[in-house]
């Protein structure tokens, strides 16, 4: 093995010296270096510093640039869930659309209540068989009829209401499949409400009997005063 | 006892002067970090070559003189980064291996064209094929092979100033010296 190579000693190798040799001419040519003053150093390093000053506030412009977008995305996100959901958010007409049904319900029902008790004074004045005033039971009538008149407008407009409320919303739910926990809650009202109308209907009937039987018999006594008096008439023109 | 204590700080003071002629430049570094400019100086006379032989193995030939300015710029600039000043042959090496690889991120491929091509076939114009030739070897040969026969430094003087082991050196040379052989078309004897 030539030592050659290694430390230039020993048997001279042909091949390493004329590589050497050529290899030599691109050999560094040593050029005066000047090291920078310290004025230039000062301000390669002060340039140095606001490069990276700049650099660090590109980073953290970066960083709340990226935060803002993620927060504006999170928002975005959270506003498309609410709104394809229906839950949590409700229009506010509808809140007061649904409370004002629920008062109505509230005040219907007391308001039929009442209904049996003057039926049942009428009943017991058709028990006692009593018609001792002609105009007292005119006028019981003409009260039991504004009462009923009353009573039936407002369930109308009561049903009305619930027909116009409800079925878009049952609709909408089945329609889309989601809600299905108040279109359920309105199915019970539904329930409610149809009860309600059979009670009503059931009162409407009972007046309506009631009333038939007054006039049957107002029609009956007017028919025995006429006979009366006109066998009251024809005596006197037999006499 | 203040003999010895004496005693002891002259051969800490012999150590010292010891070192420092075994590895100058430790004191040329102090000397720098002191503000001496001209000790700079012969830090890069001294290691000037050593940067030269870096660059070459790496970026080419009409590059390499701006690149070894520009590398002993940033020795100086950050000089006080330096922990262990025996080592500022690695440390300048190591910078210039950087900057090679920098100067190769930040230019275009192109193909090297010298004005010799234009005079006819010289003496350099062979040497930079050979280089070239060198240039094509494995990394640890390369570098190794052109501190050797471009900037003419033996074995343990490249083995000091680049920090590597004496024998990592001498296996480089010679089977990098092998292998060029082979390429340059000269299959002599075995090295």
């Amino acid at each position: 093995m030539s030592d050659y190579l290694w430390d230039k000693t020993g048997a001279r190798d042909a091949e390493v010296e004329r590589l050497e040799s050529l290899l030599g001419e691109l050999r560094h040519r040593p050029r005066p270096f000047a090291p920078p003053d310290e004025a230039t150093a000062a301000r390669a390093r002060a340039g140095a510093q606001v490069l990276s000053a700049r650099r660090h506030f590109r980073t953290q412009w970066l960083a709340a640039a990226a935060m803002l977008l993620l927060a504006l995305v999170a928002l975005a996100f959270a506003l498309l869930r609410t709104g394809a959901t229906g839950g949590g958010v409700q229009p506010a007409s509808q809140a007061r659309r649904e409370d004002s049904l629920r008062a109505g319900q509230q005040n219907v029902a007391p308001t039929l209540a009442p209904t049996p008790q003057v039926a049942a004074t009428i009943t017991h004045e058709k028990d006692k068989n009593d018609v001792r005033d002609a105009a007292a039971v005119s006028v019981a009538r003409g009260d039991l009829n504004e009462r009923q008149a009353a009573l039936r407008e407002r369930r109308a407009a009561f049903v009305a209401k619930r027909e116009q409320a409800q079925p878009p919303r049952i609709a909408a739910a089945n329609a889309d499949g989601r809600d299905v926990k108040s279109a359920a809650q309105s199915s019970s009202h539904d329930d409610i409400s149809l009860k309600m109308r059979l009670a009503a209907k059931e009162q409407l009937v009972y007046a309506l009997r009631l009333t038939s039987s007054k006039l049957s018999e107002v029609r009956a006594k007017t028919q025995a005063l006429g006979d009366a008096k006109q066998s009251f008439v024809e005596g006197d023109r037999i006499r | 006892m203040f003999e010895v204590e004496t005693s002891s700080l002259l051969f800490m003071e012999r150590e010292r002067q010891e070192a420092e002629a075994q590895a100058p430049e430790i004191a040329l570094v102090e000397a720098v970090r002191a503000g001496d400019r001209e000790a700079f100086a012969r830090l890069y006379e001294i290691y000037s070559p050593l940067v030269h032989g870096v660059l070459l193995a790496r970026v080419p030939y009409d590059e390499v003189g701006d690149l070894v300015q520009d590398v002993f710029l940033v020795a100086f600039r950050k000089l006080n980064s330096l922990r262990d000043a025996a080592r500022f042959g690695p440390w300048v090496a190591m910078i210039a291996r950087n900057r090679a690889t920098d100067f190769h991120r930040r230019t275009h491929a192109t193909e090297e064209l010298h004005e010799e091509l234009s005079r006819g076939i010289g003496r350099e114009t062979e040497a930079r094929e050979a280089l070239e030739v060198i240039r094509g070897l494995p990394e640890a040969y390369r570098e190794t092979l052109v501190l050797r026969l471009v900037e003419g430094m033996t074995g343990p003087e490249i083995a000091e100033r680049t920090g590597l082991q004496p024998a990592s050196v001498r296996v480089n040379l010679h089977r990098g010296m092998k292998i060029l052989r082979e390429r340059l078309g000269t299959k002599g004897r075995e090295v």
